[in-house]
């Protein structure tokens, strides 16, 4: 009688149009009831050829570029680039314009982490959480705005320090911002990583080995979450992060909850970096001398920083002409996603979904 | 001719009690569109609908309209027969359950269109038909995220009838009838007092059968799209909507009856009014929790729903038949309970 029962694998696309791959992310899942046996990720329906524009644009002109990548965290897209050209061309930043650009990046970092952690609430079906992220996100938008001139785009680091000085009275107001977000963070965590339900779905799902996740060259919180604690913050420090007081958050959890705890508590992390930050800011220019035309002297460079999703790094080559012989861009969305195929063996779908986000890539980011 | 108008009157009288309950639950699923949106709104701090009329009132009349107009169409993929009616299998169970839900005591005259001595066990076994609408819709859309919620909504409701009705079964022992109107009045103490693990079990287990969020695993927007309801668009869609908001509030109608105290609370109002005033409050109080306490809540997986139903809610309402029976068996217990 049973060999008359025939079951049949269900191939299902998960994407590119699915209310939970953020963007157009597509994996081609086959499933064995609800179970995924096979998981095949399909990218680049977001592909913009970002790396070729750039061979035809000057230096600055690429900057704008850089912040339609990972859309959730410009300035930290920018800083790589920005910092790659400085280090070819020999440029000292003012004092000033780094701790401007250290306080933009971490203001930035805490809005992608709400994001982020607000769409793992969100994937689980769970939507206040969400809104209330967004609902700080914005406050904070409007902070990065007030300093940009955008919400998002913000076209702001230069070569050689920031676009513009910040404005009066910015600091009170980064500051009534800072204790006004600190008592909101136990209420986020009451309702994602306190909650039971929450824990159930996330906990002991999409298992990530710490060595298969070196060897998928994983960074970033997906890293942390196996337990190791790589931060460029504090392994190739750039800027004034040496003077700064911070941990490095790691989890042993290895799944999702680990995840997604490491980014949460990154965001406590970037207020103390914040808090440090505001009270020590320095007086003086914010641009260095820098020629009117950018010429970088022929040669090759490197540069990676700590972005929320994990290492950003920039590789440029320039052959001593206004405009860039070559740029590379190294996104960690891409290199995370890598993972998803590990992550997503033999657990159920709805388990996809939330280990998925506790990837949390930005498709602009890995389909560049 | 003359004993044919006394019939004539019953039943033109029917008629029009059935076209009133009609009226109620179509402005009742309405509203309560209008009411979630407003209650989701407030707790993320939004304003929620305010467009379409004063403080947004129109809207869910604006939806109507809008779903009414929408194209019908029916994806080439679809079992046409099952897919064009599944969604009437799903609404038309909804509307009858009202029949059985006692408003209240006005003027000498119980509200129960049906005033049967089976009212609970014909409200659950009601209900439990608008599965096989589900069911079928989400088969014969020829959508293999619809078919997977299909197939859900099959293993969960099963699961959560079980534990239901025997938390039902602990209160008609209790009240030692099956007729609503007659639970509902003779309570002495709310059932939730005595019977409050027996109401622990009948909520989750209707949050199950109602897909609110812990347990919205059919529809599943995250990892389904919309579970079983992906393909309906237009007016079909509008039906599996309104069977929603219907059974939210007869579940919590149901709620009111069972454990609530039904109509009772203080007189105020002449001709017994009150009672009708007491028991639409305490329904739509208990909507109010029902939406509260989905929004706060992630989803669980199905295995763990499963779980859930087999190894603690099963349990507890046989535990809690147990309890009852110690009631039931002693007297005094039972004259405190009890009117």
């Amino acid at each position: 009688m049973e060999e008359k029962i025939r079951t049949d694998l269900l191939e299902v696309n998960f994407g590119p149009q699915h209310p939970a791959t953020h963007g157009v992310f597509r994996a081609v899942l086959t499933l064995d009831g609800e179970i995924v046996v096979g998981c095949k990720p399909v990218l680049g329906y977001l592909h913009r050829g970002i790396e070729k524009i750039a061979e035809r644009l000057t230096y600055q002109q690429f900057i704008p570029y850089l912040d339609r990548l990972d859309y959730v965290s410009g300035f930290l897209n920018e800083y790589p680039y920005v910092r790659a050209i400085e280090k070819l061309m020999g440029i000292e930043v003012p004092i000033r314009a780094q701790y401007i650009r250290v306080l933009m990046m971490e203001l930035n970092r805490i809005a992608a982490h709400l994001v982020n952690v607000g769409a793992q609430g969100l994937d689980l079906a769970s939507m206040t959480p969400m809104v209330y992220c967004l609902r700080e996100r914005e406050y904070i938008l409007e902070l990065m705005a007030e300093v940009s001139g955008s919400r998002m785009t913000f076209n702001y680091f230069r070569f050689g320090g920031v676009k513009f000085d910040l404005p009066e009275g910015y600091l009170s107001k980064l500051d009534r911002f800072i204790h006004y977000f600190k008592d909101r963070l136990p209420e986020y965590a009451s309702m994602l990583h306190r909650n039971e339900i929450f824990q159930a779905r996330t906990k002991n799902i999409g298992i990530l080995k710490p060595e298969t996740a070196l060897k998928l060259s994983c960074t970033g919180p997906t890293l942390r979450g196996c337990g190791i604690a790589r931060d460029l913050r504090k392994d190739e420090p750039y800027e004034i992060y040496p003077t700064l007081d911070f941990d490095v958050i790691s989890e042993n959890t290895c799944d999702s909850y680990g995840r997604f705890l490491v980014r949460f508590k990154e965001i406590e992390q970037s207020v103390r970096i914040i808090e440090q930050t505001m009270p020590n800011l320095p007086e003086g220019p914010v641009m260095a001398k820098v020629p009117k035309v950018i010429k970088p002297p022929a040669g090759e460079i490197y540069c990676r920083v700590e972005a929320p999703i994990g290492e950003f790094g920039v590789y440029v080559v320039s052959d001593g002409s206004p405009k860039p012989y070559r740029v590379k861009l190294r996104s960690p969305s891409f290199s995370n996603l890598m993972s998803f195929p590990h992550i997503a063996q033999n657990i159920s779908m709805p388990d996809v979904v939330a280990a998925f986000a506790s990837l949390a890539p930005t498709m602009g980011d890995s389909d560049r | 001719m003359e004993n044919f108008v006394p019939y004539l009157i019953v039943a033109l009288i029917q008629v029009a009690i059935s076209l009133g309950i009609f009226g109620f639950v179509m402005v009742n699923a309405l509203l309560l569109t209008l009411a979630e949106r407003k209650l989701l709104g407030w707790m993320h701090q939004r304003l929620g609908p305010m467009e379409v009329g004063p403080w947004g009132l129109f809207q869910p009349f604006a939806d109507m309209i809008k779903l009414l107009t929408k194209g019908d169409v029916i994806p080439k993929a679809a079992d046409k027969f099952f897919y064009s009616y599944s969604a009437l299998i799903a609404f038309t169970p909804s509307f009858i359950t009202f029949a059985f839900i006692p408003f209240g005591l006005v003027g000498g005259i119980k509200l129960v269109a049906a005033d049967t001595e089976i009212g609970v066990l014909m409200i659950s076994a009601v209900m439990a038909l608008s599965v096989i609408g589900i069911i079928l819709g989400g088969w014969s859309s020829g959508n293999k995220f619809s078919l997977l919620g299909a197939v859900r909504t099959a293993a969960q409701e099963i699961s959560y009838e079980i534990p239901k009705t025997l938390a039902i079964i602990a209160v008609v022992m209790l009240a030692g009838s099956m007729n609503v109107y007659h639970i509902s009045s003779i309570q002495r103490v709310w059932f939730i007092a005595p019977q409050f693990i027996g109401f622990l079990v009948f909520f989750v287990s209707s949050l199950a059968e109602i897909f609110r969020i812990p347990f919205d695993l059919a529809e599943g927007e995250s990892e389904l799209v919309a579970g079983y309801n992906v393909e309906f668009s237009g007016i079909r869609f509008a039906f599996f909507f309104f069977a929603e908001y219907t059974y939210l509030f007869v579940t919590s109608a149901v709620i009111t009856a069972l454990y609530l105290g039904g109509g009772s609370g203080p007189e105020f109002l002449p001709w017994g009014l009150s009672s009708l005033f007491w028991f639409l409050l305490k329904s739509f109080a208990m909507v109010g929790f029902i939406l509260w306490f989905s929004r706060s809540l992630p989803r669980v997986r199905a295995d763990q729903l499963m779980n859930m139903a087999w190894k603690i809610m099963l349990p507890l309402s046989l535990v809690n038949i147990i309890w009852t029976a110690f009631i039931v068996l002693n007297e005094n217990l039972l004259k405190i309970v009890v009117k």
